[in-house]
């Protein structure tokens, strides 16, 4: 069965709704993931990360026991973390600006608005195992690069017929 | 972050391992249209669940709504009212109720507008008009945009909304 590849990645859920965690439990399954743990609060992530080895994180934002930038930057920055570079997608109903480039400087990988659909889900899982940016650690920010790739540019041959994009 | 001057800025190369780990394998094929259909079918198969907590929700603001005309202090009842539209928002969305789920982020702004303040007779007004609004489009189950309905609540939502 062509998913099983899949079921090499270890991914850790963080999410305080019930539901929420059950539907992206129940997504990830489908897509063909089977090594999945799910934690109810930021710092339950804590405690697991510390204790187990997982390919990337799926969490919300907002939760009352230490959110989801918290646990970020705990996971990224803390002397203690044992995963620094893993992969974070962040998962939620936030959708100002002002939030997606917080995230973005607390060194999160992927963002993902609630509601998603699995076509959204994919695309983001797919960026962080096919796409994966280079990784900084400056002064002032610890996270992958934050200049997503623009399109691929046009090659040598095109550049050439079309030098000022006329016609 | 706090700015450490010692630390000089470094650049890792992307990491592929975790591409490796699975073998490089080709994810056009492992995670097919059809693959990724089959979990869409699983996010709407959730829907019944979904609406059953927005109907829990939509019983939350209706408590907090009420204390807000009795209770002292305004604060808490709006960080409520913020609080359970911003879950509504989403419960609503995944249920596939986008409308409701634009009327319960739009009644969040107008939470968040408020600040923690009492609102005034005028704000009050809207906040019922959108919680009276989620409960007509909950109770009749109208998914979606909500067609005809949908078109006239979101004129009427211009209409009100400052």
């Amino acid at each position: 069965m062509i998913n099983n590849q899949l079921q090499k990645i270890s991914v850790l859920i963080v999410d305080d709704e019930k539901l929420i965690q059950r539907l992206v439990y129940d997504v990830l399954i489908k897509l063909g993931f089977r090594s999945i743990t799910v934690a109810n609060s930021g710092r339950r992530a804590m405690e697991l990360v510390t204790q187990q080895k997982f390919d990337f994180v799926i969490t919300d934002w907002r939760m009352d026991d230490l959110d989801g930038i918290d646990f970020l930057n705990f996971v990224r920055t803390a002397p203690d973390s044992p995963c620094p570079r893993i992969p974070v997608i962040l998962l939620t109903g936030n959708t100002d600006v002002g939030d997606v480039i917080r995230a973005r400087d607390a060194g999160v990988n992927e963002y993902i608005i609630k509601p998603f659909s699995a076509e959204q889900l994919v695309k983001r899982i797919r960026a962080v195992i096919e796409n994966p940016r280079s990784f900084v650690e400056a002064p002032n920010y610890r996270g992958p690069e934050r200049r997503h790739r623009a399109e691929e540019p046009p090659d040598g041959a095109d550049r050439r017929k079309n030098p000022k994009g006329k016609k | 972050m706090a700015e450490d001057p010692k630390q000089e800025t470094k650049i890792h190369a992307p990491d592929r391992s975790l591409h490796a780990k699975i073998g490089n394998a080709n994810l056009d094929q492992v995670l097919s249209p059809q693959v990724v259909e089959g979990a869409q079918s699983t996010i709407r198969a959730s829907s019944e669940q979904f609406w059953s907590e927005s109907m829990t929700r939509l019983a939350v603001l209706d408590k907090f709504y009420d204390a807000l005309g009795k209770a002292a202090d305004a604060e808490s009842q709006m960080t409520g009212l913020a609080s359970e539209a911003f879950a509504l928002k989403v419960s609503a969305g995944l249920g596939g109720y986008t409308l409701v789920s634009s009327l319960a982020k739009s009644l969040h702004k107008q939470c968040e507008l408020l600040g923690g303040k009492k609102p005034a007779a005028k704000n009050l007004e809207l906040i019922k008009w959108h919680i009276e609004s989620i409960r007509q489009l909950l109770s009749a189950k109208v998914a979606g945009d909500g067609g005809a309905v949908g078109a006239s609540i979101a004129a009427e939502l211009e209409r009100l909304a400052p």
